[in-house]
């Protein structure tokens, strides 16, 4: 991230001369001497413990929020910080511990009071609902009314107005909010709570399935938050997109919170041990070996409004990430190998002879495997881990029609054992596993029907930081054994630290290819923002 | 506009080329006394498929409206009947009553014990089925003359009760269109979860939806009692269906959010005409059902033709 770093910025100048209340005077100057235990904290919790039953979710959490400044909570999943956001929001209350809102303890906090308050939060899931216009997304929930219930239109479309020029965003009020990219609809609900009482604001897991273009662009808005007074609690488990700006980290493990950094301290190598509680070791694992011969080249493909005159190899030991901007045709080319939709003009050669690719069934058959990018379109979530493992090999363990179950059934505990899965049996349901471990799932079911060459589009997506130093693992094992991987991710520090070979894509071309020696994280940047345009290939 | 108001037209031209074909085609539709029948004849229809609607829009479905418009009919003629008294107040008290308690309890069924929509409004059916055949086994009662020309009022050549039910029903359409109700409404049956994020409470929506839709059936059930003078243990049962045949021929998307309440209107109208032109031309009621089946099923494979073009492009 090139951004700046902004520690201990000072408030706005305005802020105080608003009219903001002694106490959020109080808060900011403590904060700006950076130190919060001299003055009032706009949010604090003592000693905070959830108990499910006999299940201690969380244990003795202590967290200060100081007005103005950007807070992050970090932790793998499972690691409490959905109890914790839970309990802010006032839909938990909690088993012990206090909370006290600008110093006065909050004694039943609902979700209604918190919002009087000023506190906010943006989920996870997002709350935006396609069919609507933009205006009547931003309404929902507090529309401003007439007699009758009737909606005041044009008040709504001046408030979406006004927060917008507040960030500097500019949003049709008529659009149909499926036109929106992913980015806009989680700015949009950013704007939707923002209302003038706001103190707070909690983003729980913002940027997931985010470019980096839109990343940046969230962020923007933050810093401009934050400039304004406002804190920021930011749940994320990528401490990379947010180095830059974070004032406080806060770590989690097992609901308990195990460190809290300030904005120095926080590295990457830091906050990953503490969260998984061991040193990972390497993220990235390495290859020792050099790719032999080329498995699969594209030459010449083409897909109307897609990618055009892209012609890339994937050499046998070898990891090739396409990269680029959404809709630039890094996903594309790779579905297009897939049969999903195949390119219209071109070849694609296997072991140097051209193969018929028209369909994922044709790339199927000359062993490629394929998972796109959402889970919902890979994992049966209703279904068993071994069914779901199976689902690639069916016709490998299979006599006359007939799956041979026992078969099936030892594959499966040999996949759950070599990917370490944890689930509580190979009968276990999908829906029951982590979102890291439905994706090793995913992954073994290719593993298991044998295939050449895997094709994953953002493989490790929502996936936990231990989780996917795994993922990575298997990929380089999948790899090393002659066969070769494509990826096409939106996460260009995954891009850079697994791959081989980073290729990268604008506006439907392959502008610029890097291998290990020769890659910056900028250069790559400035590749698929267009800045190098005409470079060429190393 | 968007593609909700775009769900709409559809509908729109299909009844006015329905109905332009049928003036210029069919003898004697385009008479005055034809077309008064004939708006008369889809008043009920027109009033359960509205109904219906607001359920659709939910991501709900509605069976139990059939047996509510036997409900009214059947408390209104035993009521009444001036052998129980005779009171015309007490009888439409009786009658709202009952589909309040009865759309409440749907309500309560789906979003408190969280039945499936189908299920717990095919259980009101029965249970209800029951209840008329129980109050009145074979069709009888009375309906006061006073009530039975609230019914048959003419203004000219245009029944009084049509321009009453158009009327309501354009209420409706509009208030569902620009209101905080409708916005929730609709926001609910296109994502129910993302709608509670924003701040809405799919239940107070959905029980409203279910008990907005009793009280339409329940005056549908009043109509047709007071044309016809009695009560009828049975006379409803046509309307489980064809109400949902009318809001999805009117472009109201079965799995909810999409469609709007002008589409529901057109397309109860468009199944009344069918119906209306086939008895012009004496076709026997057997063909009746089999083009109404025709028509919808043509209808709807076009509408999905249309809406599913754009949604595939945007999955590429």
């Amino acid at each position: 991230m090139s951004s700046t770093p902004t520690t201990d910025q000072e408030p706005a100048p305005g802020r105080e001369t608003a009219g903001a209340g002694t106490d959020r005077g109080a808060a900011v100057s403590a904060a700006t001497g950076g130190a919060a235990t001299g003055g009032v904290a706009l949010l604090e919790l003592r000693k905070l413990t959830k108990a499910f039953g006999a299940t201690i979710a969380l244990r003795d959490i202590d967290l200060t929020l100081d007005a103005g400044k950007f807070h992050a909570l970090l932790g793998e999943n499972g690691a409490g910080k959905s109890t914790l956001i839970k309990i802010l929001a006032g839909i938990y209350r909690p088993t012990r511990g206090e909370m006290l809102m600008e110093g006065k303890p909050l004694e039943h906090p609902t979700p209604a009071l918190l919002r009087t308050l000023g506190l906010h939060i943006v989920h996870q899931d997002s709350s935006i609902l396609p069919g609507l216009t933009v205006a009547q997304n931003f309404a929902l929930g507090q529309e401003p009314t007439a007699g009758l219930g009737f909606i005041r239109r044009r008040t709504v479309r001046d408030e979406l107005a006004a927060r917008g020029r507040r960030f500097g965003v500019d949003f049709d009020p008529d659009m149909p909010a499926e036109r929106l990219a992913i980015g806009d609809r989680k700015i949009l609900e950013i704007l939707k709570v923002l209302d003038a009482r706001q103190k707070l604001l909690i983003l729980d897991e913002p940027t997931a399935s985010f470019t980096a273009e839109e990343v940046r662009r969230l962020l923007a808005i933050l810093r401009e938050l934050k400039a304004q007074g406002t804190a920021i609690l930011y749940v994320t488990h990528r401490l990379e997109e947010i180095e830059g700006m974070v004032d406080r980290v806060m770590v989690l493990r097992d609901g308990s919170k195990v460190g809290e950094l300030t904005h120095d301290e926080a590295v990457q190598e830091r906050v990953v041990s503490l969260m998984v509680g061991r040193e990972l070791g390497q993220m990235y694992p390495h290859s020792d070996r050099p790719p032999g011969e080329v498995l699969v080249s594209a030459r010449g493909i083409r897909r109307t409004g897609q990618y055009e005159d892209v012609s890339l190899d994937v050499r046998q030991g070898e990891i090739v990430a396409l990269v680029g901007l959404a809709g630039h045709g890094s996903f594309e080319v790779a579905r297009g190998l897939s049969g999903l939709p195949p390119p219209e003009a071109g070849e694609i050669l296997m072991h140097g002879r051209p193969i018929r690719l028209r369909s994922l069934r044709d790339a199927l058959k000359n062993g490629i495997g394929f998972l796109a990018e959402d889970r919902a379109d890979t994992i049966l979530r209703v279904r068993t881990v071994r069914e779901n493992l199976a689902l690639g090999a069916l016709e490998m363990w299979s006599r006359m029609g007939f799956v041979d179950t026992r078969r099936e059934s030892d594959e499966a505990e040999r996949l759950i054992k070599a990917l370490s899965v944890r689930c509580r049996s190979q009968n276990a349901l999908a829906e029951s596993l982590s979102g890291g471990n439905q994706q090793k799932v995913a992954l073994g079911r290719w593993l298991a029907a044998e295939r050449r060459l895997l094709v994953l589009l953002d493989p490790t997506a929502g996936v936990d930081v231990g989780a996917r130093a795994e993922i990575y693992k298997h990929l380089r094992a999948f790899a090393a054994d002659g066969r070769g991987v494509l990826v096409a991710t939106s996460d260009l520090a995954e891009a850079l630290g697994l791959a081989d070979t980073v290729v990268a894509f604008y506006r439907g071309r392959q502008v610029a290819t890097f291998d290990r020696d020769n890659r910056r994280e900028e250069d790559v940047l400035a590749a698929i923002t267009g800045q190098t345009a005409g470079k060429g290939a190393a | 506009m968007n593609s909700l108001s775009r769900r709409t037209v559809g509908p729109i031209v299909l009844l006015v080329v329905g109905a332009v074909l049928a003036y210029f085609l069919v003898p004697r539709f385009g008479t005055p006394i034809n077309l008064g029948y004939f708006l008369l004849q889809a008043v009920p229809l027109l009033l359960t498929a509205v109904g219906q609607t607001l359920v659709i829009m939910t991501a709900g479905i509605d069976l139990s409206v059939g047996a509510i418009v036997t409900l009214a009919g059947v408390i209104a003629a035993l009521l009444m009947d001036p052998a129980n008294g005779g009171s015309i107040f007490l009888a439409l008290l009786a009658v709202v009553g009952a589909a309040l308690a009865v759309g409440l309890v749907n309500g309560l069924l789906i979003v408190r014990y969280n039945l499936p929509p189908f299920l717990a409004t095919l259980g009101m059916t029965f249970f209800l089925a029951g209840v008329n055949l129980y109050l009145m086994p074979v069709p009888g009662g009375k309906i006061a003359e006073s009530f039975q020309d609230a019914a048959s009022t003419r203004w000219g050549y245009v029944p009084a009760t049509v321009v009453v039910t158009l009327v309501l029903l354009a209420a409706i359409a509009i208030y569902v269109d620009r209101t905080r109700f409708g916005l929730r409404l609709r926001a609910v049956g296109w994502n129910e979860k993302a709608a509670r994020l924003a701040g809405v409470s799919p239940a107070k929506v959905k029980i409203a939806a279910y008990i907005c839709s009793a009280l339409l059936a329940s005056l549908a059930g009043l109509f047709i009692a007071s044309r016809t003078g009695s009560g009828d243990p049975l006379v409803g049962n046509s309307y489980q269906l064809s109400s949902i045949s009318a809001a999805v021929l009117g472009g109201v998307d079965l799995f909810g959010g999409r469609g709007t309440v002008w589409g529901a209107i057109a397309g109860a109208l468009v199944l009344a005409m069918i119906g209306n032109v086939l008895n012009l031309l004496g076709v026997v009621a057997y063909w009746q059902w089999i083009v109404q089946g025709f028509v919808l099923l043509v209808a709807v494979a076009l509408y999905s033709v249309r809406f599913g073009r754009r949604q595939s492009r945007e999955l590429t």
